[in-house]
């Protein structure tokens, strides 16, 4: 049986790990974290900004057939794009969390700043338009949400009134994650669900995102059938409880599919061979030991990742110290943070061919290396909002090429 | 028509202490600056507390006013000052005559400087390097400018006296030669201010103002620079044994440590670029103090201008200026009554600046009052020393576990809530962040930017669609702060930053007014 070894635990590392497993490997996955899901929304953002100075586009598939050939996308061809899309939501469907959306059309989803975001796939519990929101509901001691400036926001976005409720749990810790453990228990979920049957009856509501980890959309819909109104998660600072439960969905998908996986190990370097790459040195605390592979999928992530990391005036890939490009010298960020244009140290990562191999004065660093998600050159995640759709393609695309092999 | 006794130009520590001084006198004051309080030199120095040791060898006069303000200030400011305590380090190759000369000054000068054993120094710092070749303990301390300069002006309005920040100098008024006021910019426009006595307490913007009233002030700009680190690698100051040279200080600083200073001489007191060479100083010799320096993150960068008296023309180093400071009457000097200017001199000086100051304006006006800045306590009521964040945070578990709006400065829902009323309306987070402390920890502003502005917005002061502007702006003006030494951990920090403001919340679309 082929071994694959992907690096990186992020949405990309886990669909390549996947998708090598279920394309015959013996794949295992390494990973120092936990990806970054539990810091962005749960949404899956295909393109949103193409052009630094362009609006948002409202079909984000049929907008990659305009990128630069060495877009990410371009790299897989916008059929795999599409795959990946609909397998990603088989996949976590099988785990019970439902994504709606396919990419042919954008979605809007409400933020906590009161702003629209435009995504591709929602999560089925934000996958309500903004403006059939009547009712923002916080939390009393909730931070990480400000339900006054985004009824103010949202009511001016749309044009009609948006009611505030504030709704106060019992004591107990007032964090995400422990607002979402304690909306598991019946007593818990059944005193919002009355509080909202007495407040909204009806009504459509929005509700920062803490709905449990474990069974969000039965939950939810025991709330709605309470109070006989909508409820709609809205996403805002991390921790995200709605990209928790897509790694735990991703992560019992993996485990299913068979794919070991090693936490809390770093890899630290090739183990090199007659010019191949044959295996990964790998370091778990103060341990370390070669872990033998027949190819490889580097899925480190960008700088949030740790798949590139920067020292004043130079940037570097972490684990092959592989060639960059989108970067080389100057400052790592534009003058103004909120630029519109993006950031230059956004916009490296690591040039691969047409097979997702990295490159090197134009050729494959080695035959049985691979490269997907975030750490790809040739687009910034963040400003076109691509980042979501580039893993799951790449991560498909890189799996299952690793889980093959190359002639 | 907007009068009064006194218009002090200049919202520093300086400006805001001669503003209390003179309310407190009974006279009748309006304190007029460009900025938020502290905006200029006061916000961007190092925060030391100076015992005088930096300047017991060069400059005797300037340390024998420091140790003497040094002691009265933790009495009379106590909920402003961390008592640190200072160490002065000589590390091999460093000229062994200074020690004896700065004991001897110190001697002279009446600054408490002890020998400690180079050991026990190790044991009281173990972050220090390990080979320093002799160690001293001096009375140095830890300030907070914002909140020193925020409590002179705070007082001084309880005695009476109206605080205009935001709101810039743009010409004089005149009756022949006299002075007899200033015009004003502010948010509603331009507008006269009439005094009988206007005062310049502008630090480096002094100089032009100066000359817009028709004098000339002769000023030394000197620029300092420093680096924020997003550890406190030591508890107390440390000093190095040697002249005072670059990036010679070690200042504990809340969470934080600050490295400094440069002094590199200016044009102008704005626009200041941090150069490479500045930070190529400050690393290396950080590290050649406290070898850990490296391992850590660098937050922010930062420069402020000493704004040294000359009567001369500026020439040479701004080191070899006197730290002292004049109060300079144009009515003797230059034949132009009604202005008075106070430049030079340093925070750690600030009362005794204020004092003379008040003190002029007072024989001027024909007030007799004495002074009572120095038995007076700055506020009356007892309150927690500022630095005891660990009691900010007992007191916020037991109250009210969710409303920690900034968890690396602990600023809570309530001290957000109780400075809106000095914000005059207006919708500015960097006011706030200078009255908190909220977003100048480690996280730079990351998490608690949002929610600050959430307690604000929910107490009136964001309309509609301004929500994202207002954040946008207050996030790109910390930035400028972060961006001369972003790389590393910070660098990885700030793309994350980015991530959340930008892909979700959309504030790179957004974020225009």
């Amino acid at each position: 049986m082929r071994r694959v070894l992907v690096i990186g635990g992020g949405i990309a590392g886990l669909t390549a790990a996947l998708s090598a497993a279920r394309a015959g490997a013996d794949a295992t996955l390494l990973q120092v974290g936990q990806g970054a899901h539990h810091l962005f929304s749960g949404c899956v953002d295909v393109l949103t900004y193409p052009q630094a100075d362009g609006e948002a586009v409202a079909q984000p598939l049929t907008a990659l057939a305009d990128l630069r050939d060495d877009h990410p996308y371009a790299k897989v061809g916008v059929e795999a794009v599409r795959e990946a899309l609909a397998e990603f939501k088989q996949i976590v469907g099988e785990q019970d969390l439902t994504y709606v959306g396919d990419g042919e059309n954008q979605k809007r989803v409400l933020t906590a700043m009161g702003t629209f975001r435009h995504t591709a796939l929602t999560p089925a519990t934000m996958a309500i338009d903004p403006a059939e929101i009547d009712v923002v509901c916080g939390l009393a001691h909730f931070r990480n949400f400000a339900e006054s400036m985004i009824a103010a926001e949202l009511s001016r976005r749309i044009g009609r009134p948006v009611k505030t409720l504030l709704f106060t749990l019992e004591k107990g810790r007032r964090d995400a994650v422990g607002i979402s453990s304690r909306l598991r228990r019946e007593e818990e979920f059944s005193a919002l669900a009355e509080f909202l049957a007495a407040e909204a009856k009806g009504a459509t509501v929005a509700l920062p995102a803490v709905l449990p980890v474990e069974n969000a959309e039965a939950i939810k819909a025991q709330i709605e059938e309470h109070f006989g109104g909508r409820l709609v998660e809205v996403p805002g600072l991390p921790p995200s409880l709605a990209g928790l439960r897509l790694m735990k969905a991703l992560r019992r998908a993996a485990l299913d599919a068979s794919v070991a996986s090693v936490p809390n190990a770093r890899a630290i370097g090739p183990v090199e061979e007659n010019g191949r790459i044959v295996g990964i040195n790998v370091q778990t605390g103060n341990v370390s030991r070669e872990l033998r592979t027949d190819a490889i999928v580097l899925a480190t992530g960008h700088l949030v990742g740790g798949g590139l990391v920067s020292a004043r005036g130079r940037l570097r890939e972490a684990v092959f110290g592989l060639p960059l490009r989108g970067w080389s010298r100057g400052p790592f960020f534009a003058e103004r943070f909120l630029a519109t244009e993006g950031h230059p140290v956004l916009q490296a990562g690591v040039p691969v061919d047409a097979h997702l191999h990295p490159v090197k004065d134009g050729g494959a660093v080695c035959r049985n290396l691979y490269a997907c998600g975030d750490i790809l050159a040739g687009f910034d995640p963040y400003r076109e909002r691509s980042g979501g759709g580039v893993a799951l393609s790449t991560g498909m695309v890189a799996g299952r090429l690793a889980a093959r092999g190359e002639s | 028509m907007e009068r009064s006794e006194v218009v002090v130009v200049g919202g520093g520590v300086t400006g805001c202490g001669v503003a209390r001084d003179l309310a407190q006198r009974g006279v009748g004051v309006i304190l007029l600056e460009q900025g938020d309080l502290a905006y200029g030199a006061t916000g961007r120095c190092h925060g030391l507390l100076h015992s005088g040791v930096r300047y017991a060898v060069k400059d005797p006069v300037a340390a024998k006013e420091c140790i003497a303000e040094n002691t009265l200030l933790r009495k009379v400011a106590p909920h402003c000052i961390e008592p640190t305590g200072g160490l002065v380090i000589a590390l091999p190759g460093d000229d062994p005559d200074y020690y004896d000369r700065l004991r001897r000054g110190c001697e002279d000068t009446g600054i408490d400087c002890k020998p400690l054993d180079t050991q026990d120094a190790l044991d009281l710092e173990p972050a220090l390097n390990p080979r320093i070749t002799c160690a001293l303990s001096v009375p140095d301390a830890s300030v907070d400018p914002f909140l020193l300069s925020q409590e002179n002006a705070r007082a001084a309005q309880r005695d009476g006296a109206v605080v205009h920040t935001h709101c810039k100098v743009v010409g004089f008024l005149r009756d022949g030669d006299r002075i007899t006021g200033v015009r004003v910019v502010g948010d509603e426009g331009e507008r006269e201010i009439h005094a009988a006595v206007t005062v310049l307490a502008a630090g480096g913007w002094g100089m032009p103002l100066a000359a817009l009233a028709g004098v000339r002030v002769g000023m030394t700009l000197s620029k300092g620079s420093l680096i924020i680190m997003n550890r406190r690698f030591c508890d107390r100051v440390i000093n190095r044994c040697r002249m005072p040279a670059d990036a010679d200080l070690i200042i504990p600083n809340g969470p934080t440590s600050i490295i400094g200073t440069t002094s590199i001489t200016v044009a102008k007191p704005d626009g200041l670029i941090i150069e490479e060479r500045e930070l190529d100083v400050m690393l290396a010799e950080g590290v050649e103090m406290v070898p850990g320096f490296a391992t850590g993150r660098t937050l922010r960068a930062y420069a402020g201008v000493r704004p040294l008296y000359q009567e001369e023309d500026a020439t040479g180093d701004g080191r070899n200026i006197s730290r002292g400071f004049f109060v300079l009457d144009h009515d003797e000097r230059d034949d132009v009554p009604g202005l008075v200017s106070i430049v030079g001199g340093k925070l750690t000086t600030y009362r005794l600046m204020a004092e003379k100051t008040a003190d002029k304006v007072c024989k001027i006006l024909g007030v007799n009052q004495p002074c009572r800045t120095a038995e007076t306590p700055l506020r009356p009521s007892k309150r927690t020393p500022h630095y005891r964040r660990y009691e900010r945070l007992a007191r916020l578990n037991e109250t009210a576990p969710g409303d920690m709006i900034c968890e690396c400065e602990m600023v809570s829902r309530e001290a957000i809530r109780a400075i809106l009323p000095e914000l005059n309306g207006r919708a500015d987070l960097a006011d706030v962040q200078h009255r908190t402390r909220l977003g100048m920890g480690p996280c730079q502003g990351g998490l608690c930017s949002y929610r600050g502005l959430a307690v604000m917005q929910a107490e009136g002061l964001v309309e509609a669609g301004q929500a994202a502007p207002v954040l946008t702006q207050f996030l790109d003006k910390r930035f400028a702060g972060i961006a001369p030494v972003l790389w590393g951990d910070q660098l990885r920090e700030e793309a994350l930053n980015y991530a959340f403001y930008a892909t979700l919340f959309g504030l790179d679309r957004e974020g225009e007014s």
